[in-house]
């Protein structure tokens, strides 16, 4: 595999965060979870991108139901 | 008939012979506890064998019987469960060491159910950790240890539903239950050459099943055949009021002719075998199916979608998990840090990905809603080596434009079924894609398709014994 990029600054500082719940995470397993929130964001960047941005009308899917009441 | 061709009938054929006494659920369970003794360690396929409550069902089920009682088609018919399933006789794990021990008093809505139509549960089976939700890259994602596939043990049964799959095809049980939030039952059902039916999001209730991902979870049925799913799927579907999102809804009927159309550019980015068996496959379907070809996927950013989804639901359904650090004891080294990366999905993205559903859904009714179903590969290649990372194989193949995040995205069914074999012997499979609650449109067209073709009825040379573990050299 090619080697990956260095993470961003804001990614590891997010990623260090995690040691809130787990002080023993380790510092390669730190960059691998801020190299996860960078793709992340750029999984969220690609949903509603610049140039084609989703329609202030667009809502998001949702179904909610009340147990016993008719749909 | 001898015990391998009892043990690899479908539930039809083994209804017949329990309602002419040739055999009782009782020897035909005996049969299966003894099966999964032998061979469920060996393919990573079990976690708990239920040996008194099997025996008590079967039991069950011939007094019934000898009584004149039938319950109907899975009357007597054992079977396992993924190990997500809640049951009060053993641990319910959800493949994963932090939940080893974890244990259920009530039995989840779909195992009562299959208990109600008198079929009898034999396991508990094997699954990767937490479905797969923190990310695994390797085929080693279970606290048991890596499924693999009966028909070449070096390689992957497929996950995240691993030992409903193994099982299924190496004739451990009549049938099995696994779960899809995006790809895991169609995805071993590929890996282990078996067929596998992915339920409209709604049809079958997930009371009492881990959740995952509470927006596309589903439950279905892993059989021998699509006739065998069809039954599976009549007796587990419906309301449920412990699961709102259940409902009841009709079974259509089947065309004369049904309307199927080719995903455009279906077998582009596919290894060989998968696209040759596939083209067959289409030579077969249109000799009772009218066939159109190159129907596009509709353009949208299904991975990045399905992607968000499951990693901000997954870190809500198990953030006492992540928070209280016990996600370092889970196996595969990805899934220990999987849990981190989804909590801080940013909420905005996940707003952002359930938009984009929105407008998927209103896209694949517009350009799928005319056909009963769309065919494609299920996966352009086989399945992955156990002990090399899926990354690191089969880059050559980078894929056809693959339905799987598509209709889980857009909550449709799909029917998966064998269609042939290729690289290193293992199965290659077709995807039918149909529309909400069809699923009878898909299991008919698979039922022809099966009459007149035959990989769903090959069996795989079972063995006792994995060689010395070495990864298999691949493309």
């Amino acid at each position: 595999m090619p080697d990956e990029p260095a993470p961003s600054d804001a990614a590891l500082a997010l990623a260090r965060g995690m040691r809130a719940f787990d002080a023993a995470l380790t510092d390669a397993q730190l960059v691998e979870i801020a190299r996860g929130i960078d793709r992340s964001r750029a999984a969220g960047a690609a949903l509603s991108p610049k140039k084609k941005r989703l329609a202030n009308s667009v809502e998001p899917l949702t179904a909610v139901r009340i147990p016993g009441e008719p749909v | 008939m001898n015990d391998d061709d009892l043990a690899f009938a479908d539930i039809v054929e083994q209804q017949r012979l329990l309602a002419r006494k040739t055999i009782s659920s009782l020897e035909l369970t005996n049969l299966y506890l003894e099966r999964l003794e032998t061979y469920g360690e060996v393919y990573g396929a079990v976690v708990t064998i239920l040996h008194d409550r099997a025996r008590r069902e079967a039991r069950r089920a011939d007094r019934e019987r000898a009584r004149g009682r039938v319950r109907g088609p899975l009357h007597g018919i054992p079977y396992g469960a993924k190990d997500l399933l809640a049951t009060p006789d053993a641990p319910t794990t959800w493949g994963a060491a932090p939940f080893r021990n974890q244990r259920f008093d009530f039995d989840a809505t779909v195992v009562r159910r299959l208990d109600d139509a008198g079929a009898v549960l034999l396991a508990k089976l094997a699954m990767v950790e937490l479905a797969g939700g923190f990310g695994y890259n390797d085929a080693d994602a279970s606290f048991t240890g890596p499924g693999r596939t009966p028909w070449n043990a070096a390689f992957w049964s497929g996950g995240s539903s691993s030992g409903s799959g193994a099982a299924v095809a190496a004739g451990l049980a009549g049938f099995a239950i696994g779960s899809e939030t995006c790809g895991s039952i169609l995805y071993p059902a590929t890996a282990c050459g078996i067929t596998g039916l992915r339920p409209t999001y709604g049809r079958v209730s997930r009371h009492g099943a881990m959740a995952l991902c509470w927006s596309l979870d589903k439950l279905g049925p892993m059989t021998r055949s699509a006739r065998d799913a069809e039954i599976v799927l009549r007796a587990i579907a419906g309301a449920d009021p412990a699961d709102p999102t259940a409902v009841d809804a009709p079974f259509p009927a089947a065309r004369r002719r049904p309307r199927i159309a080719v995903l455009r550019n279906a077998t582009k980015g596919c290894m060989p075998a998968v696209a040759r068996n596939f083209n067959a496959s289409v030579k077969v379907l249109a000799t009772f199916c009218d066939v159109t070809t190159g129907v596009a996927l509709p353009p949208f950013p299904y991975d990045e979608t399905v992607d968000t989804i499951v990693r901000a639901e997954g870190a809500a359904a198990f953030r006492a998990l992540i928070e209280s650090g016990r996600a370092r004891t889970l196996r595969q080294k990805d899934d220990r840090i999987g849990g981190y990366v989804g909590y801080e999905t940013r909420a905005i993205d996940y707003i952002d990905a359930q938009r984009q559903r929105t407008l998927m859904t209103a896209a694949l009714r517009e350009a799928f809603g005319a056909y009963d179903a769309i065919v494609a590969p299920t996966l352009p290649t086989v399945t992955y080596p156990v002990g090399a990372p899926f990354d690191s194989v089969y880059a050559a193949f980078d894929g056809n434009p693959n339905l799987i995040a598509p209709g889980n995205l857009a909550g449709l069914p799909a029917l998966a079924v064998p269609n042939g074999f290729g690289e290193h012997g293992l199965p290659t499979n077709l995807s039918f894609l149909g529309t909400a609650f069809a699923e009878t449109r898909l299991t008919a067209i698979g039922k022809r398709y099966q009459q007149l073709t035959g990989a769903h009825r090959a069996r795989p040379a079972l063995v006792t014994v994995i060689a010395a573990p070495s990864v298999p050299a691949v493309g």
